[in-house]
């Protein structure tokens, strides 16, 4: 096997050394780290996304595959070529005012820098008007916004209009349990992610990359 | 004296409440706030809601001590108020529950993940838990009701720090969510696997509560009854909550809910009440629909 498969199937099965360890060796012979990213680490999550969404893989073997992803992540970056950042836009992502769920949230950042964004992650019971400011002062072009209770949703409309306010041009993107397709709608969010693998779609396909 | 409830559930249905959460927000709590600080700020208004669920007909309710264990404390600023918070809604909730009748000492999630996944050791998880149980004993709890647990090794850490804290009698429940390939808690836990392991570590009374709505409870009771050999608690939510216009509803009726319940009990749970969008009239619809 070639060692493109065996990161990939490092990264599947959730094995953090074994990542590390075919990536050390791969840069070692002179692979191109965006290669071992976009050949290897990238299509491996979302296998693993995909595994997750058909019920096959639970949370513990997507947090795995995370780690082993974000192993892998850590030896590329000093690696990835000059002036080129790895980073395919830049995302602020919390969950909002009112709520300290956070395992959503930190699945969904973990995929999306695995996805190769770059992650501002404010923490949990975060309020609109610090959102808004962090997208500002570090120029993110994503609000994602995570919620589990219900009774915080509205306070994701409250960021759509304060980003509008501050005329940003920053994207805002729901996800959570109770959130769905038409409560995005009826707050004028720009996208709504099912899980964290459809998070990362939707990323890419608001910032285009 | 009042006998076990395990005791009472030999004889017929033995009745839980429905939601606090559902019933705190109908009386004007706001999003954020820390449920369980009511039970010292305004003790009368959590009295009142206990008091209503009684009168439905429930033999046991749950303190409103979901949130209140330490570490969940800790994250909100309120970690050195453990032992007052659970003692006080465990005393609060002594103070109006009817001669034979029961305070069931509430203990839901931490809310983070066991090591090596998370950053919390298992001694730690249990100290936690043995922590907020000795509280809710203290305080007049008659047993301990561990909720909503969606990570088994939680659970178990749950149980053991009960058990740590000399409760009587455990309740333990997991949550499911309903896939194409069954039935599993978000760490990927069947619910024979639940089961087995709850009875292994001496758990009274299995249980099940929350992500599923009435219905799909049915076919999950008949799973979990299946690897059962203690009675099952089992509290559906009122269907799946809905959002519009920044207000949130679960549309589930009473009657509807109390239907279903008729046929969770058909399939084998010997002990029924509500989770999220439940209040006392589902509760009462329930009582109802089991004494027909």
């Amino acid at each position: 096997m070639g060692i493109m498969e065996d990161i990939h199937q490092a990264v599947v099965e959730g094995n953090v050394e074994g990542a590390s360890a075919g990536i050390e060796s791969a840069l070692s012979s002179g692979t191109d780290a965006d290669h071992i990213l976009n050949q290897a680490l990238i299509p491996a999550m979302d296998l693993v996304g995909r595994k997750f969404g058909d019920g096959e893989y639970f949370i513990p073997q997507v947090l795995w595959s995370a780690k082993a992803m974000q192993g892998g992540m850590d030896l590329l970056r000093p690696h990835f070529a000059e002036g080129r950042d790895a980073e395919k836009g830049r995302i602020i992502i919390g969950t909002a005012k009112g709520d300290i769920h956070d395992i959503g949230k930190n699945l969904v950042g973990m995929m999306l820098e695995g996805a190769g964004f770059k992650i501002v992650d404010l923490g949990v019971d975060v309020t609109p008007a610090r959102f808004v400011q962090a997208a500002q002062e570090e120029q993110g072009q994503i609000i994602a916004i995570s919620a589990l209770l219900t009774t915080t949703m509205p306070t994701m409309s409250d960021v759509v209009s304060g980003v509008r306010e501050q005329g940003l041009s920053t994207r805002v993107m729901v996800g959570g349990a109770p959130v769905d397709q038409a409560f995005c709608d009826e707050i004028g969010a720009d996208a709504y992610g099912t899980d964290a693998v459809d998070a990362v779609r939707k990323a890419r396909e608001l910032l285009s990359v | 004296m009042t006998g076990s409830i395990v005791e009472r559930a030999l004889k017929r249905a033995v009745i839980f409440d429905g939601a606090m959460g559902t019933m705190l927000m109908a009386s004007g709590l706001a999003a954020g706030e820390v449920p369980e600080r009511l039970n010292v700020e305004r003790p009368e208004q959590v009295m009142e809601i206990h008091r209503r669920y009684y009168e439905a007909g429930a033999d046991a309710v749950h303190t409103n001590t979901f949130g209140a264990n330490p570490i969940k404390l800790a994250d909100r600023g309120y970690g050195d108020q453990t032992a007052h918070l659970n003692r006080e809604a465990a005393r609060i909730a002594r103070e109006v529950c009817p001669k034979g009748k029961y305070v069931a000492g509430d203990m839901g999630p931490t809310g983070k993940m066991m090591a090596p996944l998370g950053e919390i050791t298992r001694e730690q998880m249990e100290d936690a838990f043995q922590a907020q149980a000795e509280a809710l004993l203290q305080g007049g709890a008659d047993f301990i009701s561990i909720e909503t647990m969606f990570s088994l090794e939680e659970a178990l850490a749950a149980v053991t720090g009960a058990q740590k804290a000399g409760a009587d009698l455990i309740v333990a429940a997991t949550t499911f969510q309903r896939t194409p390939k069954g039935f599993f808690t978000m760490m990927g836990e069947t619910p024979g696997q639940c089961i087995l392991a709850f009875e292994q570590a001496g758990v009274d009374v299995v249980a099940t509560n929350c992500t599923l709505g009435s219905r799909d409870m049915i076919d999950l009771t008949r799973e979990l009854v299946d690897s059962a050999t203690r009675p099952l608690l089992v509290q559906p939510n009122a269907g799946k909550p809905v959002t519009r216009q920044g207000k949130t509803r679960y549309e589930q009726s009473p009657e509807d809910f109390a239907a279903d319940g008729l046929a969770i009990r058909r399939a084998g749970a010997a002990m029924l009440g509500g989770c999220c969008g439940t209040d006392d009239r589902f509760i009462r619809a329930l009582v109802q629909a089991l004494s027909g």
